[in-house]
């Protein structure tokens, strides 16, 4: 097995092994590479001033470049990978385009999120011009959601990223040649140990060989996206210890649509989900573009936000309501690989982040089926963009000749897990569509639910947004019913 | 000519490119150690015990220091009564009690856990309602500020309001978290480089932690990653805490906060809860307010009495208040230390009027901004309650015009029939005006002195007391440098700001930074223009220097006649020239010096607080701004749709930076009373202390519509090139949002005002809507 984590910066060729390679990549950057450039703020990948651009080796080749937070990022998970950090963007004595932009546009006052956004605006940059679109403000905006600045306003951050015209800018691709890093990777072993006697981390290629592993290492951590235990590690709620990294096993990256359902593999990007479910799936597609920052979702999984088993958890009431199946691997009595379908009612046990899951499995995939259902997501948050959800609901339903049918409603934020809310489903399941009826499903939910107060809201304030979030969605069906609606209910 | 152009930030191409040095860029040298701070568990009682046995077991720590370490035990800006390290008495949750000294940056959290503090609780005061009824004062104003007889007026008023405006604190978030690196040199001196607003006082500090004199230690700033006033005063004990550990080991040592660690033990904008009573008729006009201005200045002193000082200065806001009587108590309790913070108590006092008149306008059921322009200062009603005049006022010029370009009337009325159908949002508008004084209020920090080196090769070096965090400051100073030597920008370099070539130099603060560094820097460059002038003089007269004649020129005032312009130097009345770089020369062989040196006050100050009167501010800036907001009456959530900002900035230095000043102070200010809000636990703790939890706006929060425009003004002929400040005055333009959601509230209760706290999340708002509409909250 390999032992060095190899990589390429800004076109150079560095490797890390033993205790460096589990440095976050912002630590490995500022600290032992000479380019403190990049910044680091609030190390929890909330604020974007570490973002860098990256471009991954799969099937082959380098793919598309894009931002990822460094701060949670372990150097390990950059294995077979190449980084562009605000340093390299400049060539020469030259400024990036987008890099002339913000000078042009007075984009930086103290300087200390700029590192950041120019990151960002390089790799919106970058997919605008691979999908022919023009820069807009909306399009600024979605991309630069997760960077913080404190001087600004943003006002000429926007005209920055306004001002530069997409056909002017070289591909990310072309600063650096990729020919002989991709035959480097090619070359390479792909398994790969690297990390410390007291923590190694295993970096399998193959489902079965991390299986095999977690037999082995009963006591080793899954890492994948690393989004949420990055901030965990950081902030000293994690301590070190061994640690099975999902970003080489293959399998793990399939996604499968057939005519009953899409099987969305465990390392599929939640980025890469927003896009795929957008045809099929537009409500919860469209949840996603306020679930995260770009970073983030460019990083983090489905499977990973699912399984951190966080009681608000933002996708996870809305997998309540799709009936999501979850399919687990474990290696069996025989050797092989043996998978196990579980419906998420199952999954999800009910207790502060209780899961039916074994030690010995890996979650591979979670399939959601298809459906004629129509769906309804509520995200509330005390920031609309980039905030954890106060209260999440989650609702699915079908109308069929003026009747509510296959209710189901899922709330986050209100108990120690997501709950599903099976008395108001009764209540309206083959009901006919009147306001008096949601009325009284949103008292009967506001009754039901018995939130914590903290730092996101008051009980109190949980208990109003619950009953309103259903008022929400009943005046919602109305109208989509061609109901008259002279009236909101709240 | 540079004045008035939009130059780039002076740092904008290394910002962009990443090549901009901040203090924990440097590169760390051989030795370098690594200081964590240990924080106490509760927020009030004794610290009875610490516990550095096994901490000083660890391979990697090289020390551990207390208070005992320090020479000065405590230290402040004006009452010396913080201590560097808890003494016996702990004054808040999180406050720093230990230092460590580790030899690598990944065993500082290690040795941290290995120290162990025993701390007996004590009852504290997390209130300001706690502090008043335990009498726990950290500071009164000596005197109201009053004109009038507002009793009187009060008892014949129309109609009376009384009421509490309450508004939170706000967490500072400069991007950079605070930091400094020790540097010990020979004979036991100390550099600092430090990310310092003030560093003078880091370096006073510094020298007193470690009992030095002040000529042993200086601090350079190159830059700050933001200060917003939160590097004023408290950068000052995170360089004492480098230096002690620097000075113990005799090694490099740095001292660098986490973003959660500065945030839970460096103070925040004072919270604010102010008791009024005010006195109208029937039109909205206002005949007579008291208020009691109160805030909680955390456990110590710090800037807390300027402060209160400063809200009651804005309490009038922009407008005319015949009867008035201001006073102001600052509360001690057991919070952080509560410090400086863009607008300076300004902005909770402003508020406070600002809520007023909204509720006003709801009572005499008019339109806010009528009840506003008919209460702001206009003609011969300009006396403010500290008796000042408010000279070159362009409120009701800037309030018309701002009406106009921003549609305000055709907007509210479209507002109104949206209201009246119940359509699941809920929309308001509003206009707030900002009136800020500019001048340190205690006159002695109204002074900067500037050193300007023209090198042989006629590039520039300039070095001042200001510091820059990114607006511009150097930027601007370089711009009046160029401009006074005819020389390109880009042959000026505004130096870092170091102690050893600037001394007893004033925060950069106030907003004053360009006005009186700027104005010190042109007379260096004067000075230098002078004797240049004189060498032209002496050439245009064919005098020339042999070795035994060499030329002299005496000190003279400034000869107009003489203009530099693009590298040479020019006689207007005859059109004669010669080139700098001759006149450079000419004054190097002459043994004539190419420095300047020079110290700049602003005249005609001094306010005497004790009997209120004199003359406070230099001048004011005013703006004004409109915002229009949606609610969602589901939800709470709030979308600010456009804002509309018309300022009078006099002539600006540059206006692109100015706009990035308004631009980023108005959505800083929207964040403190929208979604900036501390949350403190049980314990007293603060929770929200990291963006997860604590949500300064994102680019999707900022109005959707958002126009600036600056008012052209020549009359401000005291300040440097007629500019005016900028830093601050913005930032009190942010309330407007704030009171276009109480006036979007309003349409739900019919029309009665809706009392709201600050910041107005959307729990806020909710509960406000469920109350206005009669419900019961669960």
């Amino acid at each position: 097995m390999r032992n060095e984590v190899v990589f390429y910066l800004n076109g150079k060729r560095t490797t890390s092994t033993g205790n460096e390679s589990s440095l976050m990549l912002s630590d490995l950057l500022r600290y032992e590479r000479g380019l403190p450039g990049t910044k680091v703020v609030c190390a929890e990948g909330d604020c974007g001033a570490c973002t860098v651009l990256v471009s991954r080796f799969r099937n082959g080749r380098l793919g598309e470049y894009r931002s990822i937070n460094s701060c949670i990022a372990p150097v390990y998970s950059l294995d077979r990978s190449h980084l562009i950090t605000v340093e390299g963007l400049k060539r020469a004595d030259e400024l990036h385009p987008v890099q002339e932009a913000m000078v042009r546009a007075q984009g930086s006052q103290c300087g200390y999120c700029t590192p950041g956004f120019v990151c960002s605006l390089a790799g919106m940059v970058d997919s605008a011009k691979r999908k022919g679109s023009a820069i807009d403000a909306k399009m600024v905006r979605n991309h630069t959601t997760g960077n913080l600045c404190r001087c600004t306003g943003y006002e000429p951050i926007l005209n920055a990223g306004c001002s530069v015209d997409p056909g002017k800018v070289p591909n990310l691709a072309a600063l650096y040649d990729h020919a002989p890093m991709e035959a480097e990777f090619a070359s390479l072993e792909a398994s790969l140990l690297t990390g410390t006697p007291g923590a190694p981390v295993f970096l399998p290629s193959t489902l079965a060989e991390a299986l095999e592993i977690r037999n082995s290492h009963p006591g080793a951590k899954i890492v994948s996206g690393m989004t949420d235990l990055g901030v965990l590690t950081n902030k000293g709620k994690l301590a070190p210890g061994p640690r099975i990294a999902l970003h080489g096993v293959e399998e793990l990256y399939q996604w499968i649509e057939d005519s009953a359902a899409f099987r969305i593999g465990a390392r599929v990007s939640l980025s890469d989900v927003e896009d795929l479910l957008s045809a099929s799936f537009p409500e919860f597609s469209d949840m996603l573009k306020i679930f995260a920052s770009p970073q983030i979702k460019h990083s983090a999984t489905l499977a990973g936000n699912l399984m951190n088993a966080s009681p608000i958890g933002d996708s996870t009431p809305f997998l309540r309501v799709a009936d999501v199946t979850l399919v687990l691997s474990r290696i069996g009595s025989s050797g092989q690989v043996e998978m196990r379908e579980v419906g998420i009612d199952a999954f999800i046990k009910g207790g502060y982040k209780e899961l039916d899951f074994a030690g010995d499995e890996i979650l591979t995939a979670i399939r959601i089926p298809k459906s004629d259902h129509r769906y309804a997501l509520f995200k509330t948050s005390t920031r609309k963009d980039l905030d954890i959800s106060t209260v999440a609901f989650a609702a699915r339903y079908r109308i069929r000749e003026g009747r509510l049918e296959g209710v189901r409603f899922a709330l986050g934020g209100v108990a120690a897990s997501v709950v599903r809310m099976p008395d108001e489903e009764r209540m309206l399941e083959g009901e006919t569509i009147d306001s008096d009826l949601f009325r009284r499903a949103a008292d009967s939910a506001q009754a039901h639910v018995k939130p914590l107060s903290d730092v996101r809201g008051s009980s109190s304030f949980r208990k109003v947004l619950v009953r309103n979030l259903f008022l929400k969605f009943g005046d919602r069906i109305q109208r989509e019913a061609g109901l008259p609606v002279s009236e909101v209910s709240v | 000519m540079s004045i008035g152009k939009n130059f780039p930030h002076d740092s904008a191409r290394t910002h962009v490119s990443g090549e901009s040095v901040f203090v924990d860029d440097r590169a760390e040298v051989r030795g370098e150690v690594h200081v964590g701070i240990v924080g106490t568990s509760i927020a009030c009682g004794i610290l009875t015990e610490i516990d550095t046995g096994e901490a000083l077991r660890d391979p990697d720590c090289l020390g551990v220091y207390t208070a005992k370490d320090f020479h000065a035990k405590k230290w402040g800006t004006i009452v010396h009564d913080q201590p560097f390290l808890v003494i016996d008495r702990i004054g808040y949750h999180g406050e720093p009690a230990v230092l460590i000294a580790s030899k690598t940056r990944d065993a500082v959290e290690r040795i941290k856990k290995k120290v162990r503090l025993k701390e007996e609780p004590l009852p504290g005061i997390f209130s300001i309602d706690e502090a008043k009824a335990q009498n726990a004062v950290l500071h009164r104003a000596p005197s109201p500020f009053r004109q009038g007889d507002p009793e009187q007026a009060l008892a014949s008023a129309t109609h009376r309001l009384k009421g509490v405006f309450r508004v939170g604190g706000q967490e500072h978030f400069y991007m950079e978290s605070q930091a400094a690196i020790a540097y010990p040199l020979e004979s036991g001196q100390v550099e600092v480089h430090s990310s310092s607003q003030h560093p003078s006082e880091t370096q006073r500090v510094v020298a007193e932690a470690l009992g030095r004199s002040f000529h042993e230690v200086v601090c350079v700033v190159k830059r700050m990653g933001g200060g917003f006033g939160g590097k004023e005063s408290q950068a000052a004990p995170i360089a004492a805490y480098a230096a002690l550990v620097a000075d113990r080991l005799k090694r490099p040592a740095r001292m660098v906060l986490t973003k959660d660690q500065d945030m839970i033990i460096t103070g925040k904008r004072h919270p604010f809860q102010n008791e009024y009573e005010v006195g109208f008729d029937t039109e909205g006009r206002i005949l007579a307010l008291k208020v009691q201005i109160q805030s909680d200045g955390g456990a110590y002193t710090d800037l807390s009495g300027s402060i209160l000082e400063r809200a009651m200065f804005h309490a009038d806001g922009a407008y005319f208040i015949p009867n008035v009587h201001v006073e102001g108590v600052c509360y001690r309790t057991n919070h952080h230390s509560h410090t400086a913070f863009r607008g300076f108590g300004g902005p909770q006092g402003t508020m406070t009027i600002e809520a007023i008149l909204e509720d006003i306008a709801a009572v005499v059921g008019k339109d806010a901004a009528e009840v506003r322009s008919l209460n702001l200062y206009r003609g011969d009603r300009v006396r403010t309650p500290y008796g000042q005049q408010v000279e070159n006022n362009l409120l009701p010029e800037i309030e018309k015009r701002l009406r106009l370009s921003s549609d305000y009337e055709v907007r509210l009325q479209k507002i109104r029939e949206h209201n009246a159908k119940k359509t699941g949002t809920l929309k308001g508008i509003s206009l707030t005006a900002t009136k800020f004084g500019i001048s340190f209020t205690a006159r002695f920090l109204n002074q900067a002195n500037a050193l300007v080196n023209l090198q042989l090769d006629g590039s520039v070096q300039v070095s001042t007391g200001a510091t820059e965090m990114g607006q511009g400051v150097n930027t601007k100073i370089a711009q009046i440098v160029a401009h006074a030597l005819g020389v390109p920008m880009e042959r000026v370099r505004v130096m870092p700001t170091s102690t050893e070539k600037n001394s007893n130099t004033s925060p950069t603060a106030a907003s004053s930074g360009s006005d009186l560094n700027g104005m010190a820097a042109l007379r260096a460059a004067e000075q230098i223009r002078s004797r240049l002038i004189g060498l032209a003089k002496l050439k245009f007269q064919g005098v020339v220097s042999t070795m035994e004649h060499e030329l002299e020129v005496m000190m003279a005032p400034l000869d107009p006649g003489f203009e530099f312009l693009e590298g040479r130097v020019r006689e207007r009345s005859t059109g004669k020239e010669v080139p700098l770089l001759e006149l450079i020369q000419t004054a190097y062989q002459n043994r004539i010096s190419l420095s300047g040196y020079e110290h700049y006050k602003t005249p005609g100050l001094g306010f005497d607080k004790v009997k209120v009167s004199g003359k406070a501010f230099g001048y004011f800036t005013q703006g004004m701004a409109v915002s229009e907001v949606t609610l969602d009456e589901y939800t709470g959530e709030l979308k600010v749709d456009r804002t509309d900002i018309l300022m009078d900035l006099g002539r600006p230095l540059n206006p692109g930076i100015d706009s990035g000043q308004v631009t980023g102070a108005f959505i800083q200010g929207m964040g403190w009373v929208t979604s900036e809000h501390l949350y403190y636990n049980g314990q007293h703790a603060l929770v929200s202390h990291s963006p997860t939890t604590y949500k300064i706006p994102n680019v999707q929060d900022t109005p959707r519509d958002f126009r600036v425009d600056f008012i052209e003004n020549d009359g401000n002929p005291g300040t440097v090139h007629g500019s005016k400040a900028v830093g601050e005055p913005p930032f009190l333009l942010g309330t407007s949002v704030w009171t276009a959601i109480k006036h979007a509230l309003s349409f739900r209760n019919g029309g009665r005002p809706v009392e709201i706290v600050s910041p107005a999340t959307p729990e806020v708002i909710l509960l406000a809507l469920e109350k206005a509409k009669g419900r019961s909250v669960p």
